[in-house]
């Protein structure tokens, strides 16, 4: 009995949409697509690649690239508008991706920012390129108090992190969830990404692969192919169960809690010893 | 374990944790009568003694027996206090000493224990020392006085770094925290010195991380559970 059931739920599960928390896919708002035209032709790849919903995330960077919530609101109601005209089965979501830095905290304060959805806790947040000092991850702890969980965007394209990729640790402790690009998984990123990405994916520390499209051409969505280079029961999770809890503003989880460096073998360690010398 | 796990508002009165901090209230209470000391500075020799938690308590301690406290993390380097607490620390004590146009009341947090406030570190500064050793931190302390019945100050290990130094001469007194099996003897001797040098007053060593012997300690628990029972 409880067999056929599991068995129901996973044949349900892979009928289930894919869902992509961390996309942009607004026209004209940042150095996401410059036309509805080009935001319509991303909106097409992905329902072909069976996505049901995308989270609008355009950049949100305080005091150099900011808007009106009530500005993405409308242009999500646009887009979803014209996708709703040819019938496409694909909803589309509000939210930003915040540039973590001091100004950040009082934006949240004062209500300009947008969580994922709009009405969940869980806000999307990328670290800067290339830096990524204690202060700036002390903000995290600035974001739980205010009862938000940060969604990390891409930690394994952050060179800091990619450098050295044991402060990913000082981040986990803080209350956050983990999201990779799915573009790193398929190794379009670098090598460096590509590894780390896996790594973080296997030791259960990611909760969410998305999109992080820019445009219908170089930086295209390629969710379909993330997919299948997961296993099953992990890529459910990762492209559309974490999604779900998203949507309909519950607990993510995530299994790891701490990132463990791979053991080299004793030849690339005795190479890199004498290499010292 | 969470930070805020080994404060004593968390505790609950009968804990023999709570117990001792509320003996170490009663010392330092009866010190000085004439003189009675108001403003504390916490230290250590070396890092990871259990400094910031013992400061924490005994301010909770004091506060509960309804004097108003004020504490404030001095740990420029490695501030923890907000995290102990649930606060935010956007802006401390650094803000309010670089920042002149900022008020007090700006830095000045509630926490959940009545009559105790807090001011965080506030963003973490290159130049520590100067910071706290400057006129207007002095001037900062007394204005805190006039508020407050107590002032209490985390300050970072005094072998590592000389801004408890400098803080120090600006206090009535000094309590050093000795982890215990975990500082070395010369450590706390030298710091010791330390303090000598810069005229502080020390008012007594809190020994932290004592193995309470087995017997003793379920016997305290049964204690306190049949007070709780009885009670």
């Amino acid at each position: 009995m409880s067999l056929i059931t599991t068995i129901i739920q996973r044949v349900k599960v892979m009928q289930d949409k894919l869902i992509d928390i961390h996309c942009h896919i607004l026209p004209g708002i940042d150095d996401g697509p410059k036309t509805i035209d080009e935001s319509f032709e991303m909106v097409q790849q992905a329902v072909e690649q069976g996505v049901g919903a995308i989270f609008a995330t355009p950049h949100y960077i305080p005091g150099e690239l900011v808007y009106e919530v009530e500005e993405v609101l409308e242009r999500v109601r646009t887009l979803q508008e014209k996708i709703d005209e040819v019938g496409w089965e694909c909803k589309i979501y509000p939210g930003m991706e915040l540039y973590l830095c001091p100004e950040l905290i009082s934006h949240i304060d004062k209500g300009k920012v947008i969580s994922l959805g709009k009405e969940s806790k869980y806000l999307l947040v990328e670290f800067p390129g290339r830096e990524l000092s204690p202060n700036l991850v002390d903000l995290l702890y600035e974001i739980n108090i205010r009862g938000y969980i940060p969604i990390i965007a891409h930690p394994e394209r952050n060179l800091g992190i990619v450098e050295n990729p044991m402060i990913v640790n000082e981040i986990l402790q803080h209350n956050v969830l983990l999201q990779v690009n799915a573009s790193s998984l398929l190794g379009r990123n670098g090598k460096k990404s590509e590894k780390l990405a896996f790594e973080f994916v296997e030791q259960g520390l990611v909760s969410f692969v998305a999109s992080d499209g820019h445009s219908p051409g170089r930086r295209a969505i390629h969710l379909r192919a993330a997919k299948d280079v997961l296993k099953l029961n992990l890529s459910n999770e990762l492209f559309i169960a974490n999604g779900k809890r998203v949507v309909s503003q519950k607990e993510v989880f995530k299994s790891g809690v701490e990132y463990r460096q791979r053991k080299t073998n004793i030849f690339s360690r005795l190479k890199k010893a004498v290499a010292f010398k | 374990m969470k930070r805020s796990d080994g404060l004593i508002f968390n505790l609950g009165p009968k804990s023999p944790i709570t117990e001792a901090y509320r003996s170490l209230r009663t010392n330092l209470e009866f010190m000085s009568p004439d003189d009675p000391v108001r403003s504390i500075l916490c230290t250590s020799s070396g890092p990871g003694e259990g400094k910031s938690t013992t400061v924490a308590n005994m301010a909770i301690s004091m506060a509960q027996i309804g004097k108003k406290v004020l504490l404030i993390d001095c740990d420029l380097r490695k501030p923890v206090q907000h995290k102990g607490f649930n606060v935010s620390n956007m802006q401390g004590i650094t803000n309010l000493l670089i920042d002149q146009k900022l008020s007090m009341d700006e830095v000045i947090q509630k926490t959940e224990v009545n009559n105790l406030q807090i001011i965080t570190c506030g963003t973490m500064p290159p130049n520590p020392a100067e910071l706290l050793g400057s006129q207007r931190m002095s001037n900062l302390i007394q204005e805190f006085l006039k508020i407050y019945d107590m002032v209490f100050i985390d300050a970072p290990p005094i072998i590592s770094v000389t801004d408890a130094a400098v803080l120090a001469s600006a206090l009535d007194g000094v309590i050093l925290v000795v982890g215990s099996g975990q500082a070395e003897r010369n450590m706390v001797l030298k710091a010791q010195d330390l303090l000598k040098k810069v005229n502080a007053k020390i008012l007594g060593v809190v020994l932290n991380r004592v193995q309470v012997q087995k017997g003793y300690e379920s016997y305290y628990y049964y204690y306190s559970k049949g007070e709780s029972h009885a009670g």
